[in-house]
């Protein structure tokens, strides 16, 4: 197909405001799908996503279109929302010429819309403005279309309407699509470049690549290199995506399909990769191209420590198609053997953990997430930290970084002031504002990322009645005056309860988690004395008294059955406690401490 | 030798804080259950024929709820059928259901030792804990029971009643120590599905600190020795020569055969229990079938299990010997540890609790019991 009949876009839009729903559409009116398997949802293929409504993995689908008697390639990349997934979504977006910025008309557009949407702005995208959902009684159409003005530029008569659930003004946006959105550049007869946009893995075919080819043409049979690795491999088959994979002989510069290339390793196929021909020496890769870094650290142990040759076996088989997730072994007093899991974001880790559990059928521990900390040292070198219980000596280190983040909070303008407080509370920093319209404000703040781990986004909604919304992107790493706080029991440090904060919030954390232990760790023959300090300095502290009294009166009527059992029971419960020097501490109380509460 | 003990399942109404299976709203025993108790011992008796019985105990339940000759003819027939050689033989008393004639009735009957459930001779604590009987009625059998030389008297006391205070703990204990040899005093114990339990859960009653028990404890261990009591087990106390025979048996995991709804048995390193239910007993009984609902074969590590955690309620304690080989090697670190806290006392060849070891004996136990030898090691 001539590249001047192709049109490459994704869509853009905030969870719930029809994406999955307008796809189906548009696939229906295209007759991409048969009408016998089309189902809703049809690209959220993952069960968690379609529980979820979000995208984890980025899917594309080419549908062929009829208009004015011309047949064109339409080819529809769906990338996931979430901040966690930026760079596949930014990588998506590169893939593409265009894209459909689709608000929900009762609801507006959302902080999350607005990092995509400039994501794609960047990337040089046509934005198509669509207010969905116009058939609802809620909907307000001038409003939300002024508002989508106000961000873009342009008319509100340029926004077109639509519902996605009723069909209505699918056709004229199909139209619309192919009228404004510019065809790929790109030129078959120059050597083939193309971007790898997002990658899966078959347990058959190894690594299967989604592509985007900018110049030049990817065939079948073919030798390829992949420029950030150098290694060469043959093309074993190339093709589009419908609802299946349909092989072809070729894709041309301009299209958007699948490779196997006998590529055996996930991590071999990097979103963001340029595929050349094997002997080319001169061509530049594609721009944009990083390695994934983790930002979010978490331990996650199987609550049967029998389990962990399951956990490790499903960790492995997870990173298969998941080259953002890594993980070490590690161990801790308090849970024992499990790894160390870095993830790119909150959701990133949520999803992880819940395929772990559902996928593989794991019962799993989640310590309390934290971020990987850079540590200057007095001779000038730095060490990067994830865990608390290794950060060196303080005697050696000369100050602490941690990573901040820029958060866009968008809020009805009433609830400013309790979030201004809530940001300020965890350690964040007003930046600048801007009116999106009469109601509502978008507010940038910079904050450690290390504070909206947990529970942030649920204080943003619970604090505006769930009207506002927030996102972030990574900002940087920025020292801190940060110390590690460390809990001792009887003089004992537990190591699993070491952790790393700010120094103006150290008191109250110390204050916090001792005051906690106090209520969780049984009372023992003898005073248990509970600390927490920063070096040597205690900073907070509290004593249980010891036991006076645990004894069954009578052993009625013989009935010695029942007491033995009720020992036998202790006794097995004894063995699950930990011991901290002589201190016998329940493997509940660590689980209570350390778990992230969703 | 073997301890035989009879349950009898009724009351004539049910205490606040009673969790055991017995039916309220009787004042007499229904004749069948006399009568499935006398078949289902017939039954039983071939098992036992060669054991000598130290002890008979009548327990409940109410059994003052026999009439004198239905306790005469049942002590009667288990005389002719098991071999009760110079038995101690105990009736457990509640002071609202007998006169003096029933009294003497069971005396005649063979009884010898009686077991009376005072509790409390203070009125509020007895309304309190829905008693029946009344100070007065406690006193008075207890100055009857006083009369007859030949006959051990034992009475029960709850430590720990709301509203209980030292003075009127004080009280009811020197009234007592005047007319008994023997005394079992426990604390008041909370159970499940009891009435004071879903009080205490809805903050109708509040219960007295563990301090406060403490206290109780320690003041009724000290009054009960001046009068020359030997504290010999955790909840009890006697003057020497008046230890309970048929609990001593319990306690030393001695075998007993038990007869009547709900009674549990020991033989050959077997536990059984019978059904609970005195319907289902006595229809079991009738029709011929086994009254048995729950038995277990112990094993080795049960078996020492059980020694540990009887052994350490007692004032003979555990032998130092068992700890050879019945224990792994932390086991002489915890004893030490014990020791040296003042919970444990070694005494010549005994290790026995101190009195504040003795509140603590559940937990001491699971520790022991945490670090008994591995069953490998206990076989060989």
């Amino acid at each position: 197909m001539s590249t001047r009949h192709i049109r490459n876009f994704c869509i853009i839009a905030h969870i719930d405001h029809g994406k999955s729903t307008l796809a189906d559409r548009l696939l229906e009116l295209t007759s991409t799908i048969p009408q016998r398997e089309m189902r809703d949802q049809v690209l959220d293929n993952m069960p968690l996503e379609r529980e979820r409504g979000i995208t984890i993995k980025s899917h594309a689908i080419t549908m062929y279109y009829r208009l004015d008697g011309k047949l064109f390639e339409l080819n529809l990349i769906d990338t996931p929302g979430h901040v966690d997934f930026t760079y596949e979504v930014s990588r998506s977006l590169a893939a593409c010429e265009g894209a459909i910025l689709l608000v929900d008309a009762s609801q507006g557009v959302e902080a999350q819309t607005l990092s995509n949407l400039y994501m794609a702005i960047e990337n040089n995208l046509e934005i198509v403005p669509v207010l969905n959902k116009i058939d609802l009684k809620a909907a307000r159409v001038e409003q939300v279309a002024q508002q989508i003005c106000e961000v873009l530029g342009g008319s509100p008569d340029d926004v077109l309407k639509v519902s996605a659930k009723e069909g209505w003004g699918v056709e004229h946006l199909l139209a619309e699509l192919i009228r404004r959105i510019p065809p790929p550049g790109g030129d078959n007869g120059k050597p083939l470049r193309a971007l790898i946009f997002d990658s899966t893995f078959d347990q058959y075919r190894g690594a299967v690549a989604y592509v985007r080819v900018f110049d030049g043409c990817l065939r079948t049979g073919m030798k390829i290199k992949l420029l950030s690795t150098g290694r060469i491999y043959e093309v074993m088959e190339v093709g589009i995506f419908q609802l299946k994979m349909v092989p072809r002989d070729e894709l041309v510069a301009g299209e958007v399909g699948y490779m196997v290339a006998g590529i055996k390793n996930i991590v071999d196929a990097n979103v963001g990769d340029t595929i050349v021909e094997a002997d080319d020496e001169k061509s530049e890769p594609l721009p944009g191209y990083r390695r994934l870094k983790p930002m979010v650290y978490s331990g996650l142990y199987p609550t049967d420590g029998e389990n962990f040759e399951l956990l490790r076996e499903a960790l492995l088989k997870l990173r298969l198609n998941d080259a953002a997730l890594s993980f070490e072994p590690e161990t801790s007093q308090a849970l024992g053997f499990g790894f160390r899991c870095g993830f790119l974001g909150l959701l990133h880790m949520e999803i992880v953990q819940e395929r772990l559990e559902r996928e593989y059928g794991l019962s799993l521990i989640a310590t309390v997430p934290s971020v990987k900390y850079r540590v200057i040292l007095k001779d000038g070198s730095s060490v990067e930290v994830e865990n608390p219980a290794s950060l060196p000596d303080p005697a050696n280190i000369e100050h602490i970084e941690e990573p901040f983040v820029s958060a866009q909070i968008v809020t009805p303008i009433e609830y400013i002031d309790p979030l201004m407080r809530l940001v300020k509370e965890r350690r964040g920093t007003y930046e600048r504002s801007e009116i999106l319209d009469s109601k509502r404000t978008l507010v940038v703040c910079s904050l450690p990322l290390a504070e909206i781990l947990v529970d942030f986004h649920d204080r943003v909604k619970s604090l505006s009645k769930g009207y506002a919304s927030f996102d972030y992107d990574f900002s940087g790493y920025r020292p801190s005056k940060l110390v590690k706080l460390d809990v001792l029991v009887n003089g004992d440090p537990v190591d699993a309860l070491s952790v790393i904060v700010h120094k103006d919030k150290v008191y109250r954390w110390g204050k916090q988690i001792v005051s906690r232990l106090k209520d969780l760790i049984p009372r023992q023959l003898f005073q248990v004395v509970i600390q927490a300090a920063v070096g040597s300095r205690v900073i907070a502290r509290e004593t249980i008294s010891p036991l006076r009294k645990n004894v069954t009166a009578k052993c009625y009527g013989g009935d010695i059955t029942r007491k033995r059992k009720l020992l036998e029971r202790q006794r097995e419960g004894k063995r699950r406690m930990k011991s901290i020097g002589r201190v016998t501490i329940p493997q509940e109380a660590f689980l209570y401490l350390l778990r992230v509460e969703r | 030798m073997a301890g035989l003990y009879v349950h009898i399942p009724f009351c004539l109404s049910k205490c606040r804080y009673c969790g055991f299976y017995s039916e309220g709203g009787n004042s007499f025993i229904p004749h069948a259950y006399i009568a499935a108790l006398k078949k289902d011992s017939l039954r039983e008796a071939p098992l036992w024929k060669d054991h000598t019985f130290r002890s008979v105990y009548i327990g409940g339940g109410t059994p003052s709820l026999l009439a004198s000759h239905e306790l005469a003819d049942l002590l009667n027939h288990l005389g002719q059928n098991y071999n009760l050689q110079d038995a101690e033989i105990t009736v457990e008393v509640n002071p609202a259901t007998i006169d003096r004639m029933r009294f003497e009735g069971y005396l005649r009957a063979g009884v010898n030792r009686i077991s009376i459930g005072v509790q409390s001779l203070i009125s509020h604590e007895l309304i309190f804990l829905e008693r029946r009987h009344n100070p007065t009625q406690a006193r008075a059998l207890l100055k009857w029971a006083s009369d007859f030389s030949d006959l051990s008297v034992s009475a029960d006391i709850i430590i720990g009643i709301p509203g209980q205070t030292r003075d009127s703990l004080t009280w009811t204990l020197d009234v007592v120590l005047n007319y008994v040899d023997h005394l079992s005093c426990y604390m008041l114990s909370i159970d499940k599905g009891t009435r004071l339990y879903r009080d205490v859960k809805g903050g109708k009653v509040k219960l007295p600190s563990d301090d406060q028990l403490v206290r109780l404890y320690r003041l009724t261990d000290t009054l009960i020795e001046e009068h020359s009591f030997v504290h010999y087990e955790v909840s009890n106390w006697a003057k020497p020569g008046h230890e309970s025979i048929h609990n001593l048996n319990y306690w030393s995991c001695g075998e007993y055969l038990g007869i009547g709804a709900g009674a549990h048995s020991h033989l050959c390193g077997r536990r059984y229990m019978r059904v609970s239910d005195w319907k289902t007993y006595v229809d079991l009984v009738e029709s011929g079938r086994s009254t048995i609902t729950m038995e277990e074969c112990l094993t080795d590590e049960q078996k020492a299990i059980e020694r540990v955690m009887l052994a350490l309620r007692t004032s003979h304690g555990l032998k130092v010997d068992d700890f050879e080989g019945m224990f792994n090697k932390h086991a002489l670190k915890l004893l030490d540890d014990l020791i040296l806290r003042g919970l444990l006392i070694k005494s010549g060849e005994n290790l026995l609790l101190s009195p504040s070891g003795m509140l603590l004996e559940c937990e001491i136990a699971k520790m022991l019991v945490s670090e008994l030898a591995s069953p490998q090691v206990l076989l060989a």
